[in-house]
């Protein structure tokens, strides 16, 4: 009888404890990641390809256009809104967050491939581009093979191109990358980390699951990453079915972007950096040999978020590249 | 890596440890009604696990531990799991027997961008054929988080201003399905190994790695 009392006070106080506590659900909307262009209408957007894409321009839209595009799958362009100093330099450029990305419309992860990004990329592209006007290209790291993806299928339509540290333009090249990033010490704190995770929250919806891949990002910047970051870099939010779904994909269907891309005739610029040991000169040079007409340049004292980690080195070459072009 | 370098040398040192969950129900002596266990394998990350379980007198064997287990890292205490265990037989067929666990957990984690503190709970049942020196069973279990606090730092304030803090629910859960065994070195003393597979509960994303797998030490005192 005693123990029953007792028993009975301590699920009482727990029930007190927990009872008193405002209780939230993960997948509520707005509680651990930030409203999509759905839930919120003010957020500019396009609508394109059957989505709608969170979508930003700066500059005056009769100048040349360069359209940059965001690394991942999975990532937004915040990281990279320094490019929006170009506008200032006579440019109009142009950002999106990619399908399921950013602040960009959810789908589910079935519906990724690598040519549904491809068509969103041209969709963009036709949705700004006025008569007669130059068009560059400006891709960040998935955004770069993205760039190749579209300029391997229409290797006219473009006026210029840099790429910043492609994984690679086939999967091939691209999983060699990846494997080179991965961390090998399976007693490091990073990667028990990443999985240690996963029996604290489990999901299937975008709120949730965009939330816990924003935490497993928080890992890329820890000591001894091989890829040259030393801070976290910004982002509005993770796009975890866009990421699992073009992963899924590329693994049982392996891309080549190259068949074509050597018809892309205008000269590019194919940037790698410094510090990210997994990159590095080889794998720039083995990744650009499919561009007939390309010019290497290594920044200094960046890693692979050289647009955000180091502006400073990264806007002159690419200006002048531009202009080159212009 | 200090974990290893701690954990390691109990672990060598150690004559007194196992896998209470790997208890023999058939070499459970009278005079030795405590267990001390040592484990070390992959569950959601490499980790390392001490225990004490206390055989209670009920009229069915019933064991009552509590463990504890850290995953490796260069930072102490920042993860780690606590649970407290009731273990014991549900059901005797000749050398086959149903046993049963049932815990209560907490869970710590921290990252640069969030530290988790979570309540929940653990049920498994195992059927095994039993054998005075060795074991082999097949073991299946759900863990549920009921209720995980989350408290964000300021990098991840910085990316979302309006990030709530506080208790969400229920936050995941866990089956797990696999083998497991023991054998024995001596009379009080013997090895163990599980090793398994982790599914999600409905459609949730399935883990990282959907897998687990432990080895070690048993002794009864």
């Amino acid at each position: 009888m005693k123990r029953t009392i007792l028993y009975s006070f301590v699920l009482i106080a727990i029930n007190l404890i927990f009872g008193s506590c405002e209780k939230m659900e993960l997948s509520q909307n707005g509680n651990l990641v930030p409203l999509t262009v759905i839930e919120d209408t003010s957020i500019p957007s396009i609508a394109i390809n059957n989505t709608i894409l969170h979508s930003e321009t700066f500059g005056n839209p009769n100048d040349p256009m360069v359209l940059v595009i965001h690394g991942g799958p999975g990532a937004d362009y915040r990281s990279i809104l320094n490019c929006s100093q170009l506008s200032e330099d006579g440019f109009f450029v142009v950002f999106y967050d990619q399908r399921g990305c950013g602040l960009s419309k959810r789908h589910p992860k079935e519906i990724y491939n690598t040519q549904l990004m491809i068509d969103d990329l041209e969709a963009v592209i036709n949705y700004y581009k006025g008569q007669n006007q130059k068009v560059f290209l400006l891709g960040h790291s998935w955004g770069a093979m993205l760039a190749a993806g579209y300029l391997d299928q229409n290797p006219n339509f473009v006026d210029g191109a840099i790429f910043i540290e492609p994984g690679g333009f086939t999967w091939k090249d691209t999983k060699k990358y990846l494997e080179n990033t991965q961390p090998t010490d399976l007693f490091d704190e990073t990667l028990n980390d990443f999985v240690y995770q996963d029996q604290f929250i489990t999901g299937s919806d975008y709120n949730t699951l965009d939330y816990k891949f924003s935490l497993g990002s928080a890992n890329e910047a820890e000591s001894g990453n091989k890829t040259g970051l030393t801070e976290p870099t910004p982002y509005w939010r993770f796009g975890y079915h866009c990421r699992a779904g073009l992963m899924d994909h590329v693994i049982d269907n392996p891309f080549d972007f190259t068949s074509q891309l050597h018809q892309f005739q205008p000269k590019s610029l194919f940037i790698y950096s410094e510090l990210n040991k997994a990159y590095g000169k080889s794998h720039a040079e083995l990744v650009s040999s499919s561009l007939s007409n390309v010019e290497l340049v290594e920044i200094q004292n960046a890693g692979h978020e050289l647009i955000h980690s180091n502006w400073d080195a990264f806007y002159p070459v690419a200006l002048n590249y531009l202009n080159q072009l212009k | 890596m200090k974990l290893l370098k701690i954990f390691l040398p109990i672990l060598f040192l150690s004559t007194i440890c196992a896998k209470a969950q790997n208890i023999n129900w058939n070499s459970i002596s009278s005079e030795n009604k405590n267990l001390s266990t040592l484990d070390f394998g992959y569950d959601f990350g490499l980790t390392s696990q001490i225990g004490f379980y206390k055989l209670i007198p009920k009229t069915k064997p019933f064991y009552l531990g509590i463990d504890v287990s850290a995953p490796m890292g260069n930072v102490i205490l920042d993860d780690f799991k606590l649970r407290i265990n009731g273990l014991f037989k549900v059901y005797q067929i000749n050398n086959y027997i149903l046993s049963a666990k049932v815990s209560t957990n907490f869970k710590r984690h921290e990252t640069e961008m969030v530290r988790m503190a979570s309540f929940g709970s653990e049920l498994s049942l195992k059927i095994g054929y039993y054998r005075p020196k060795w074991h082999v069973s097949t073991e299946f279990g759900h863990q549920k988080s009921i209720s995980t606090h989350l408290k964000h730092s300021s990098k991840i304030r910085a990316n979302y201003p309006d990030i709530k803090d506080g208790w969400y629910v229920p936050t995941g859960g866990n089956f797990h399905f696999g083998i497991s065994g023991s054998k024995s070195i001596n009379s009080t003393l013997a090895l163990s190994f599980k090793t398994g597979i982790i599914m999600t509960e409905l459609k949730d994303e399935k883990a990282t790695i959907p897998m687990y797998g432990q080895l070690g030490l048993i002794k009864q005192f």
